[in-house]
């Protein structure tokens, strides 16, 4: 066995010794000598040489004693993060799947009935070995919000640009410390390109690495444009315009507006930003009230899960929003501008 | 009286869209006497939303502060939005409560700003006062 650092270190762990040999003796007739292969026959063995040594891959079978290889994959995922993991079974069912995709596998093979079909097992191991993760994640606009992407970066305070497509449209938004300060698509910038990407009915999105925009055409509080943004995308939705080429943004709306306050806490009442007052009770203690309100109503009328409470003042707004594991408070004030 | 909001509402539960919609007085409520006949002045266009339910649900309104004790400034309506609807609710100086279910999108969505402040504005409303 050679031991040259260059060499990608293959650990394989399998209860059954005699498939982890032959499994080595297909890869050296059919490969060569790309990988260093390493066996472990259990979770303990595997974990010892991993402690050890340099591990690149590690091919975990489902059904081991003590320690399965699904549990297995999530003990590597949390101790050690970088590793890239696979799964090979002989009983490869779609709960199976599902649980070790879950538990942090990057792969999910059921095991050959044939040296031909190893051959694609390794192909499969190799490719993965090649994969190198890109910075950030992805989604579907469908089954995760926009808004909830940009309030996630904002809190944290992030820098980094959303990358929004669909069939039609391909816009940016950048954020840069946690304030949104560019969006685009196509000839359209600031406000408008913003309001727009975020009314999009479906799509794909990616949070790339971020790199300074071209120009900065945001400057508002990101409390605030979220918020407008969440206005105009019902008032388009109600006149029937989701289609790109019908949007319609406000034309320069005569009512300017004013971030008051915003207070985040967690649904037990743990307050994590606080932005209106020196004591955050009353409001927590509000948030939580609305929250359990709009529960009741929920069950007494069939209209989905709750997702805001707007409240209309004769001076301003206020917001109730409900995300995640968080409730948060935002406080507008309006006034009328020049006519 | 009473037969005035009857039609009101009457004519503003065939809009496209409106689920239910109910009008009471907070302090009738108060009193107990909501409980009993409240439904009265409730109107549904869904099975799925009976004139029960919007009784139930203006009753757990008033049970909620409008906006935080700290609030400064008075408020016009509150909108509970849902993933397929939205609940609407406004109170007036003289205690009526008014509050509708409505379809996310439809055409009482997009009538519920005016809608309100019909109620709102109502020049003949007075207080509902059983008998």
């Amino acid at each position: 066995m050679t031991n040259g650092a260059n060499h990608h270190q293959v650990l394989f762990v399998d209860d059954d010794p005699d498939f982890l040999v032959t499994l080595r003796d297909l890869y050296q007739m059919t490969n060569g000598h790309d990988w260093q292969i390493h066996s472990a026959t259990s979770a303990n063995q595997a974990l010892e040489i991993l402690d050890s040594q340099r591990i690149d891959l590690v091919v975990v079978d489902v059904n081991m004693p003590i320690i399965d290889g699904i549990q297995l994959i999530g003990i590597l995922k949390r101790r050690h993060p970088k590793l890239k993991r696979a799964v090979l079974t002989g009983l490869a069912t779609p709960e199976k799947r599902a649980a070790s995709l879950a538990n942090g596998a990057d792969l999910f093979i059921e095991k050959a009935t044939s040296p031909e079909g190893y051959n694609s097992i390794f192909a499969m191991l190799a490719e993965l070995l090649q994969w190198a993760p890109r910075e950030g994640f992805q989604g579907v606009l469908r089954k995760v919000g926009l808004q909830d992407v940009i309030q996630m970066e904002c809190l944290a305070r992030n820098s980094s640009i959303l990358e929004i497509y669909n069939q039609n449209v391909l816009g940016r938004i950048y954020i840069e410390d946690g304030q949104l300060v560019h969006a685009v698509t196509g000839e359209m910038t600031g406000e408008h390109a913003l309001y727009k990407l975020l009314s999009l009915p479906g799509g794909s999105f990616e949070l790339a690495q971020f790199e300074a925009p071209p120009e900065k055409t945001l400057n508002g509080q990101w409390e605030m444009l979220l918020m407008e943004a969440a206005r105009v995308k019902d008032e388009n939705a109600a006149l029937g315009k989701t289609e790109e080429n019908e949007f319609e943004t406000p034309v320069q709306s005569k009512t300017s507006a004013r971030l008051e306050g915003t207070l985040v806490c967690t649904r037990t009442g743990e307050t994590l930003f606080d932005a209106v007052s020196d004591d955050s009770s009353p409001h927590v203690a509000w948030l939580q009230s609305i929250e359990q309100q709009a529960l009741q109503m929920g069950e007494i009328f069939p209209l989905g899960g709750f997702d805001r409470l707007e409240s209309e003042l004769t001076d301003g707004r206020v917001l109730a929003l409900s995300r995640a594991n968080k409730l948060v408070y935002v406080r507008v004030s309006t006034t009328l501008g020049g006519k | 009286m009473n037969e005035y909001f009857e039609q009101w509402l009457d004519a503003r539960i065939t809009v496209p869209g409106m689920l239910a919609c109910g009008i009471t007085s907070v302090n009738m409520l108060d009193s107990g006497i909501g409980a009993v006949d409240a439904t009265a002045f409730c109107r549904s266009s869904d099975p799925g939303f009976s004139t029960h339910q919007m009784a139930q649900v203006l009753r757990l309104l008033q049970d909620t502060p409008f906006a935080p004790e700290t609030e400064p400034s008075a408020l016009k309506w509150r909108t509970w939005v849902f993933g397929n609807g939205k609940i609407r609710a406004t109170i007036r100086p003289d205690g009526l409560l008014f509050a509708a279910a409505v379809l996310l999108n439809s055409n009482a969505d997009q009538l519920l700003d005016p809608l309100t402040e019909e109620f709102l504005t109502l020049k003949t409303a007075e207080q509902l006062v059983p008998q």
